[in-house]
């Protein structure tokens, strides 16, 4: 990778070809001027490349002269070599240069470092198409076709047991006789719940087997579309859960389908967003939807519910039980989801009322199952799960953390899409910000990573006390009296893409500290209850949608992960689908997907005595006991030593 | 092995916090031990009673409050001298009640003048609070810091919400300021935390923990201080090592118990004595919880208590 060098600031950075001197600037911990996100209008990044070329398109924001002299934007300016560049006073809002040590974008586990996480003992997938190859019947061999076929299946697959529905005994004559006595049968065999041919094609056919691997996320619906004979994914399709605009968060939806016609209208909605998602990436692969075998479902256990259209309405009140922590396995056409008559739908189990599938899955594709060292898986959303342990045992818990990771309960809060600022870095003087977004595009609004970031710049600048409130003393035009209240201004009308200021306010910082307080006293919860050490956590895990920028540092200095040295973090990316596709392809994953949900001890929050003042104590800034966060209390005390001597 | 009483090895202690100026001037908190555990370690300040005396006369005070204290009770500098001289009490409490922006509405410089003329009026400590609205107090305390600059009151209650006003005040006019938080001793310690960093020595700080009077959740208000106090003393937490001041006058005289005239709860017996009963049971109950000074207000109920306060200390 080539590496960009900073002048006068002097460190260096390794970035993907491609990327922007801006970015790269960003990692290195170089504080640059920039307000527009990365789109190339404010002009305020001018970097001067002094050694090596970059790729820079021209910039109207620049002179023939200063083009001539080097200067480039540095958000337009992609890197392709190993470069020197300066940064020019002007571009510089503050005098004092801050040293940081550099960081690189958070590696998200690639698909190949995920398998090689969990032991597959190479079993066949739970639902897959077996080859079978019947000796022709004769007058000497005159068994019947059912006694033939079973026969077969034992003898070729060593399968004991196999039952036949009504439906596919009434295809196996024609099949049989139409393959010539060779048949593909597809075989559900869900370990200890049973054993059954699901459908017969005449032929062999098993070269086209494919399985859909479902996270039904409350707001996201995620497919991945398996080749079961290669193992690869040949497709992958996202889109909003159509439930979205019946309410935005699970509650709701369990409300909502209290309603007369209520629940059957989630469920429809849910499975026909699925349905959408499976229709399109078989198109682009070709896939007929008869050659579908199966369907793996993850999803929270209220999600996991409506996809099967059962009430989940008493999750809601005392005793708070689902109707299900495990699913039967049903026809795809019995869901109206996309299928042939033998395509089956396998849903991951929910440990609990607040611990579902997703989870499950999660747990099972971060390979914690197979693993000696402790380790803590953390999924961050609206809801935070958080799973401790090892193969011998796992606790967990989940908490409310509310939206404003996804950008929800923030006034100019977004979710991670085009134009979402990701990035944030202050001045510590003059508050200028430097700002990058998703896909360099003018700003729209702040996602969970640039909330982060911003709240803890503002944090370490002293312009937000440990109470979450804004500090008077601040002479800074961005910090201001707006009309809900004193708020600071990240990016000015005039360079938004909205056409409004794009603000921070005192209720954006307290809802974001409800937030890391829950995810953190939950961690905390987990770790007190089993009398572990955060120090003796091997491995921390970090699923979801936080992506390559969030910044591990900022997370502890607001105190929402504790101070676990950063090298121990691992980010996986979707991990529910990912345990999806692992279910979909092996049938021993499947067992310890039921493994692992028997094996979990949830611990509920909700009744937990010690929550509420865990909560309470986290709900400051890194949190009260300031003992627990060292490494911000350093931070803190070298951030202000500076801004005195400035 | 001949016995020995064990002793509770405790690792914090409470700090020392230092009221009024001159010879009246007294020093509360100090603690190395749990309250009235003096076996296990020094308590060298008895807990004190801060008596209420209020800005305006009260209206709706139950007989017996207002025959104890007569005709004081429109003048609080007569009434603060009461205080002092015919019921003893170590310091006195100026409630800056008519100051509410709902109520009277009495100004800043009102106030001033009312605390001005207390602290005239007696030798002890005065220690001052607000009406309990967060804007207001802040402006008022203000106030009444600079006109008595150097006088070392304790001023209060500083909230989450008026912190920095009332400890700049505190900071600039050199006096102590009380700091007040809903019954959590996750808050009672972030707010000492803002106020430290604002630059005020810890030694300024008084925790007001927020109580309820006996019947009314005062279990929760005990269980808070004496987890304080552990926190302090055991975990050796610096930011839990304040003494503790507990305004329960108002809160035990706030309750039907208190108030009830005898005609209208026959079965609850002589009402005189029920409320005195009501108050003293409050105020003993918080001592034992480690509260350093008592805001009180009924003069019976101060003499109950110090004498059950002479009989523990004396154990």
């Amino acid at each position: 990778m080539p590496r960009v060098t900073f002048i006068p600031d002097d460190v260096s950075v390794s970035v993907e070809t491609g990327e922007s001197l801006l970015r790269a600037a960003m990692l290195a911990d170089v504080l640059v001027t920039a307000s527009c996100g990365g789109d190339g209008t404010c002009g305020k990044c001018r970097m001067v490349v002094e050694r090596g070329t970059v790729r820079a398109g021209q910039s109207a924001k620049l002179s023939d002269a200063q083009t001539a002299a080097g200067y480039v934007l540095g958000c337009l300016a992609e890197v392709v070599e190993d470069v020197f560049v300066r940064i020019p006073v002007e571009s510089r809002a503050g005098a004092v240069p801050l040293r940081g040590g550099g960081r690189h974008p958070n590696p998200i586990l690639a698909p190949e470092e995920c398998a090689a996480r969990v032991a597959d003992s190479g079993s066949p997938p739970p639902v897959g198409k077996r080859l079978v190859r019947m000796f022709a019947p004769s007058l000497s061999d005159n068994a019947s076709d059912l006694t033939r076929l079973c026969q077969t299946i034992r003898r070729d697959h060593g399968l004991e047991g196999v039952t036949v529905s009504l439906p596919v005994l009434g295809q196996l004559p024609a099949a049989a006789r139409k393959g010539d006595w060779t048949v593909t049968a597809v075989v559900a065999e869900l370990a200890d719940t049973g054993l059954w041919i699901a459908g017969l094609e005449p032929g062999d056919t098993t070269a086209r087997q494919f399985a859909v691997a479902v996270d039904v996320g409350t707001t996201t619906v995620e497919v991945a579309l398996v080749d079961l004979t290669s193992g690869a994914v040949v497709a992958r399709e996202a889109e909003y859960n159509a439930q979205t605009s019946r309410g935005e968060d699970v509650i709701t939806r369990v409300i909502y389908g209290t309603r007369p016609e209520g629940l059957r209208e989630l469920h429809e909605l849910v499975t026909h967003t699925i349905s959408v998602l499976v229709t399109s990436a078989c198109g682009k692969a070709g896939v007929a939807f008869e050659e579908l075998v199966c369907y793996v479902a993850a999803g929270n256990t209220v999600m996991t519910h409506l996809l099967f259209g059962v009430t989940p309405a008493n999750i809601r009140t005392s005793p708070y039980i689902p109707a299900a922590t495990e699913f039967p396995c049903v026809c795809a056409t019995d869901l109206m989801l996309p299928g042939g008559p033998s395509t089956q739908v396998i849903a991951l189990p929910c440990p609990a009322s607040w611990l579902g599938g997703d989870i499950v899955a999660g747990v099972l594709a971060s390979g914690i199952p197979w693993r000696d060292e402790l380790t803590l898986f953390v999924d961050v959303g609206t809801n935070g799960e958080m799973v401790l342990g090892n193969k011998e045992w796992l606790v967990a818990c989940s908490c409310s953390a509310g939206p404003a990771f996804e950008g929800g309960g923030i006034l100019h809060g977004m979710r991670a899409a085009q134009g979402a600022v990701e990035q944030v870095r202050l001045d510590p003087g003059t508050l200028e910000p430097m700002i990058l977004t998703i896909g360099g595009a003018k700003p729209l609004g702040i996602c969970g990573s640039g909330l982060i970031d911003l709240v803890s710049e503002l944090f370490l600048a002293g312009a937000i006390e440990r109470n979450g409130v804004f500090a008077t003393a601040t002479d800074s035009p961005r910090l201001r009296k707006g009309a809900r209240g004193p708020e600071y201004v990240l990016v000015f009308a005039e360079e938004s893409g909205t056409g409004d200021d794009i603000v921070l306010t005192e209720v954006d910082i307290d809802n974001l500290m409800r937030a890391k307080a829950a995810i953190f006293a939950g961690i905390s919860i987990l770790t007190e209850c089993v009398d572990v050490d955060f120090d003796a956590i091997h491995e921390v895990i970090i699923a979801g949608g936080f992506g390559h920028y969030l910044d591990l540092e900022r997370v502890t200095t607001l105190g929402m992960m504790p101070e676990i040295a950063p090298e121990k973090y691992v980010f996986i990316g979707n991990s529910s689908l990912l345990g999806a596709r692992c279910v979909a392809s092996s049938k021993g994953m499947l067992q310890m997907a039921r493994r692992v949900s028997e094996m979990i001890t949830y611990i509920d929050l909700s009744v937990n005595a010690g929550f509420m003042e865990t909560y309470v104590s986290a709900t400051f800034l890194p949190h009260t006991d300031q003992s627990l966060f060292p490494r911000t209390e350093k931070l803190l005390a070298e951030r202000r030593a500076l801004k005195a001597v400035m | 092995m001949p016995y020995a009483d064990p002793v509770e090895q405790l690792k914090g202690r409470i700090r020392e916090v230092v009221l009024g100026d001159g010879e009246g001037a007294v020093t509360v908190g100090g603690a190395a031990a749990l309250p009235f555990c003096a076996f296990d370690g020094e308590l060298p300040h008895r807990p004190v009673i801060a008596m209420e005396v209020f800005d305006a006369a009260p209206a709706g005070w139950p007989a017996a409050l207002t025959e104890a204290l007569g005709d004081v009770m429109g003048d609080p500098a007569a009434w603060a001298k009461a205080c002092v001289e015919q019921y003893g009490a170590d310091m006195v409490c100026v409630q800056l009640a008519s100051t509410d922006p709902n109520g009277a509405n009495a100004s800043p410089d009102d106030a001033a003048a009312t605390v001005r003329s207390v602290v005239d009026a007696v030798s002890v400590p005065v220690v001052v609070y607000g009406c309990g609205n967060a804007d207001k107090d802040g402006e008022v305390l203000k106030k009444v810091a600079e006109a008595l600059s150097g006088v070392r009151l304790a001023l209060g209650p500083a909230t989450e919400d008026n912190y920095k006003a009332i400890t700049a005040a505190a900071l600039g006019y050199g006096h102590v300021v009380i700091a007040e938080t809903p019954i959590d001793v996750n808050m009672a310690k972030q707010l000492n935390i803002l106020i430290t960093q604002m630059g005020l020595d810890a030694d300024r700080i008084i925790i007001d923990p927020s109580t309820g009077s006996v019947g009314y959740g005062i279990e929760y208000g005990y269980t808070v201080m004496e987890r304080l106090r552990l926190a302090a003393l055991v975990q050796n937490d610096d930011m839990t090592q304040m003494p503790m001041i507990c305004n329960l006058g108002k809160e035990a005289w706030r309750t039907k118990e208190a108030r009830a005239p005898q005609d209208e709860e026959p079965a609850w017996g002589d009402a005189h004595k029920r409320g005195i009963l009501w108050e003293a049971t409050t105020a003993i109950t918080l001592a034992l919880g480690g509260a350093d000074v008592l805001i009180m207000r009924h003069p019976a109920a101060i003499a109950t208590v110090r004498k059950a306060i002479d009989g523990l200390l004396s154990q």
